[in-house]
């Protein structure tokens, strides 16, 4: 009790230490003083297809947060163990459990603008807009304005996806500790060296050791900002499922002369099946796919509040019109999609041949959100084939089959993560809308769902908290591609993100 | 003149009692055997044509048999390979018949053939479910009696398509001279070097030397017989024209989360566009599409009259009912196309991504009959997709446009042939259906129209001359694949076939 006092005090006397414009200061030196350490950790390679790196890093990691005076443990799994860092102030507070990912994509070097998307480089734009590397001591003696408006950037694998906010948390919990700001809750932290290949142990390992991560709010350090650059907090994601359909013509592609108006055609048959399942505006046909959904007047607000602009991402994406199941971006992503990612049949442009197809191929992605159960919605698209007169079945025809029913398709599904979403005024997060509001002297971007999907509703199912998402990543970072990067002005506010959520107490 | 058709009706029904029912069986056979070891040189020379300098000896080897037996032969130069036309004149007032052959073959992808090199011809017999090689010796047993008891053949580029049939045609001028007979019409042979590449310069070549290649009729000496292996007559062939169509979502693949349910699906327009075109049935619902096409009692009795299993045929494909297009696999052929040949949009199976692809191609191809204009036919798939509400470009659409149109097509087509349809009942239909039924004592099988198409459309509208096919080659010789074969009782058929027409009266 006396010691919650004396901290209590010693925040109230070191707040206004820590006013926005000192703080700024002192994290901007601790960025550029220790940058070393961040392109020593961007150099670990990091693709969880290599398990003798993945040790080497996960090493790292668990020694730099026993520096940090955490306690780790390694969470096995029957892939690549997990580790569990737990920092314990006081057994009365409140416990934080924070998701950080370590591995990274896989890389093609040929396709990297740098020697090794290992080896990190500074990068600045020249006067064409393309970015040439510098040298790192021109982050020396610089202000974050001119920092960010230099458009300094640091290129290798992962600095934004996702060891930069890794990194971002290790300096920020630096400074907290040299400043004796002691967090006013209890912190775990998951740290997941497999998030690239979807995370496959990560449910068995959450219900597996429920325990040991049993907390009162998940925080995910990780994404890219809002475009508008504004400090951005995700309520929600949507969940991802998987369809693939498979239609039929004859057994082995033929000559299209010689069948051409004789042997049915199965690019023809997915075309009826795919143009029945949306009417031309993009909203989804089938009965009963947005049932559940209602955006009230209070919901609408919260969408309206985001601040997109339409007008830029069609300009971008150059497209007229947007599909019309939601009135603006983000309530559109309040509703479950249905999307063709690929379709294949034949052949096309110089391989193209002159047959009638065996076989078309559609694979579907639906992103789900916390009112679509995925197995309603896949049941509700199946059933619709069916009613077209399709005979639906989980695996290829047999020749009778084929033989027994014109119109056949193959039906595959899968689920791989249903949809979370906290709500915007849960303690959650007030807590953290208030502590960005503090640190930025401005109101965070609050998005309620995000139209992507993470693994993590594990966490969210099975250890019943509530989780949100502090994306603090420049947007325009190229995650998942050659030269991904993080602005190093994003790095700083990151750090001052996590600064600030660190000692705002909840 | 009735006097000399009943003579002459006389004499056939006399020769084919004298030849018990074949006339020239045995010496085909004879003599078809005999020329294995210069069949087999033939097929040794490389035939290519996208490695142009390789063909000198395939076009010189062309040059020496055909001035061996007596022909004047000519290279027709273009800016490529060359034609070459050989002609033997007998009388200026004798009608004239070109033949058309083919000398190059489809390239070869050496690792895919069951045997060394595609060039290198080699025996198979069929045993046990498979192509076994078998000494060449073993062709020495073959008779007349026991050739269709044994399936053997021989295997190697162009076997089939075309070299058979040019060494057929061969056999036949030898066949003609050890029986001292004389040819009663003037025959010219036009020799193709690029088919498989399309015939480029074949068009401008026929009418740059059309004086030389004037003639009363076309023959073409390739293609596979009717699957019942009876002999056959193809009178026309449909003509191909092509459409690419390409659909447009976002300028780059986006996202799936962040942008499924805002970024237009190409696919989706793709779908859309395609469904249209169709019933479910598969008969095309554009406005006009069938128009000028009637199949006249008449016409249908020919149709009906080609031996077609249909029910082998579905169940060979595994599909239960063919498109709704008309009553017969034959009626079918007799009206236009239109089939999508592959159709490609972002990735699938283990490539797949999840994004918001960026276009959509189709590729189309529309199989033209004598009564369809592939302009006119292209120009009603162009108003029915404007109808569907689309902005038709011949070319990638620009920003401006793309923000300006919500749904943006590019079209782009082009016609590689025309059809072309000869009456069965024309004088040279009639005198090869007799010349067939007098060699083989059957009744030939007589497609009005085969589905697939060939680049001879320029000797028909240009020399304005019809044209029949006199396809002798086996239906499963895995043309245009590895392991091209040859049956050998058909090579033999095929001597018989030629050797026929050659001798056929021609008034």
């Amino acid at each position: 009790m006396k010691l919650f006092k004396v901290i209590f005090l010693s925040i109230i006397i070191s707040s206004p230490l820590f006013g926005q414009r000192e703080f700024k200061n002192e994290v901007l030196e601790q960025a550029v003083n220790n940058i070393d350490e961040f392109i020593e950790f961007l150099s670990y390679p990091n693709d969880a297809n290599n398990k003798e790196n993945i040790e080497k890093l996960f090493k790292w990691t668990s020694n730099r947060f026993n520096k940090l005076g955490f306690k780790t443990k390694r969470l096995e799994t029957e892939s690549i163990p997990l580790l569990l860092a737990e920092l314990s102030y006081n057994k009365d507070y409140r416990t934080i459990l924070i998701y950080l990912h370590l591995d990274g994509q896989p890389v093609d070097n040929s396709k990297w603008y740098q020697e090794d998307p290992y080896k990190p480089v500074l990068k600045k734009p020249n006067t064409n807009g393309e970015y040439v590397i510098v040298d790192w001591e021109n982050l020396n003696n610089k202000t974050l304005e001119e920092i960010d408006d230099e458009n300094l950037r640091i290129f290798a694998r992962s600095a934004s996806d996702a060891k930069g906010p890794v990194m971002m948390l290790i300096n920020a919990l630096e400074i907290v500790n040299n400043n004796n700001l002691t967090p006013k809750f209890n912190i775990k932290l998951i740290m997941d060296f497999e998030e690239e290949k979807s995370s496959p142990s990560l449910p068995s390992t959450v219900i597996k050791y429920s325990d040991d991560l049993k907390s009162d709010g998940l925080l995910i350090f990780d994404g890219p900002q809002h475009s508008s650059g504004l400090p951005t907090l995700n309520f929600g994601n949507r969940g991802i499922s998987k369809i693939t359909l498979t239609t039929y013509g004859p057994i082995v592609p033929q000559h299209s002369g010689h069948f051409g108006n004789y042997a049915p055609n199965p690019v023809f048959r997915m075309s009826n099946i795919l143009s029945s399942m949306k009417d031309e505006n993009g909203l989804v046909l089938i009965d009963g796919y947005y049932d559940g959904i209602e955006i009230t007047n209070e919901i609408l607000e919260d969408l309206n509040r985001v601040p997109d602009d339409e007008q830029k991402m069609l300009s971008e994406m150059q497209f007229k019109s947007p599909e019309k199941v939601g009135r603006s971006y983000q309530e559109a992503l309040q509703y479950p999609s249905l999307n063709v990612r690929g379709i294949q049949s034949g052949w096309v442009k110089n391989e193209v041949r002159t047959i009638i197809p065996s076989e078309c191929i559609a694979e579907i992605d639906i992103r789900l959100v916390l009112e679509s159960d995925g197995y309603r919605l896949h049941e509700l698209v199946r059933q619709h084939i069916e009613n077209l007169g399709y005979k639906v079945l989980d695996r290829r025809p047999t020749k009778e089959e084929r033989m027994s029913y014109d119109k056949i398709v193959t039906f595959d599904s899968s689920i791989s993560y249903p949809a979370f979403r906290t709500d915007i005024n849960s303690d959650l997060g007030k807590w953290l809308s208030k502590s960005l509001t503090k640190t930025f002297g401005k109101t965070p971007v609050k998005k309620r769902t995000s139209g992507g999907s993470v693994p993590i509703s594990p966490f969210v199912s099975i250890l019943d908290i509530p989780a949100v998402g502090v994306p603090t990543v420049n947007k325009d970072n190229n995650q998942h591609s050659p030269n991904e990067n993080i602005k190093v002005s994003n790095y700083i506010n990151g750090i001052r993100t996590f600064i600030g959520i660190l000692s705002e107490k909840y | 003149m009735r006097k000399k058709i009943t003579l002459s009706i006389i004499a056939i029904m006399f020769t084919i009692n004298s030849f018990s029912q074949r006339m020239y069986k045995e010496e085909a056979l004879k003599v078809g055997i005999e020329s294995i070891n210069e069949f087999r040189e033939f097929l040794s020379l490389k035939n290519d044509a996208n490695n142009k300098n390789e063909l000198e000896p395939l076009i010189q080897w062309g040059i020496d048999n055909f001035e061996n037996y007596g022909f004047k032969v000519e290279r027709l130069e273009t800016p490529e390979l060359p034609l070459l036309l050989a002609s033997k004149i007998v009388s200026t007032s004798a009608k004239t018949i070109l033949i058309y052959l083919q000398f190059d073959g489809q390239p070869v992808d050496n690792s895919r053939w069951n045997q060394e090199n595609p060039y290198k011809a080699e025996l198979k017999i069929y045993d046990a479910g498979e192509y076994k090689p078998v000494d060449w010796s073993i062709l020495e047993t073959i008779t007349t009696n026991n050739i269709n008891d044994s399936d053997i053949r021989i295997f190697a580029r162009s076997t089939s398509d075309a070299k058979g049939p040019v060494m057929m045609l061969l056999n036949a001028f030898k066949i003609m001279n050890s029986m001292n007979h004389k040819l009663n019409y003037n025959l010219k042979v036009i020799m193709d070097f690029e088919e498989e590449l399309g015939s480029p310069n074949l068009t401008n070549a026929v009418k740059k030397y059309s004086d030389k290649l004037k003639s009363d009729a076309l023959l073409i000496y390739d293609g596979p017989e009717h699957p019942s292996n009876l002999p056959t007559l193809e009178f026309g062939a449909r003509g191909i024209s092509q459409i690419t169509l390409t659909s447009y979502g976002p300028i780059v693949p986006q996202h799936s989360g962040h942008f499924g349910n805002y970024a237009p699906n190409p696919v989706f327009r793709m779908s859309e566009i395609l469904n249209s075109m169709k019933d479910k049935n598969g008969r095309v619902i554009i406005d006009g599409f069938y128009d000028g096409i009637d199949i006249d009692e008449k016409t249908l009795k020919i149709l009906k009259e080609v031996p077609d299993d249909e029910l082998k045929m579905k169940d060979k494909m595994q599909f239960k009912t063919p498109d709704d297009v008309a009553s017969s696999y034959q009626e079918s052929i007799q009206y236009p196309s239109l089939n999508v040949r592959g159709i490609q949009s972002g990735w699938v199976r283990d490539e797949v991504r999840t994004i918001v692809p960026s276009e959509c191609i189709a590729e189309i191809d529309v199989r033209l009959v004598l009564e369809s204009d592939g302009n006119r036919l292209i120009n009603l798939i162009k108003n029915h997709i404007e109808n569907l509400g689309y902005v038709v470009l011949e070319r990638k659409p620009t920003k401006k446009e793309r923000l300006k149109y919500n749904k943006i097509i590019t079209m782009n087509s082009s016609i590689s042939y025309d059809a072309y349809r000869t009456e069965i009942d024309s004088f040279i239909g009639e005198w090869l259906i007799a010349s067939l039924k007098r060699t083989f004592n059957v009744e030939p099988v007589k497609i009005r129209t085969s589905g697939g198409s060939v680049p001879i459309s320029p000797f028909v509208k240009i020399l304005d001359i019809p044209a029949v096919s006199v396809p002798t080659v086996n239906k499963d010789n895995n043309q245009h694949s590895p392991n091209e074969n040859i049956k050998i009782s058909n090579y033999i058929n095929g001597i018989e076939a030629y050797l026929g027409i050659l001798l056929e009266d021609l008034k």
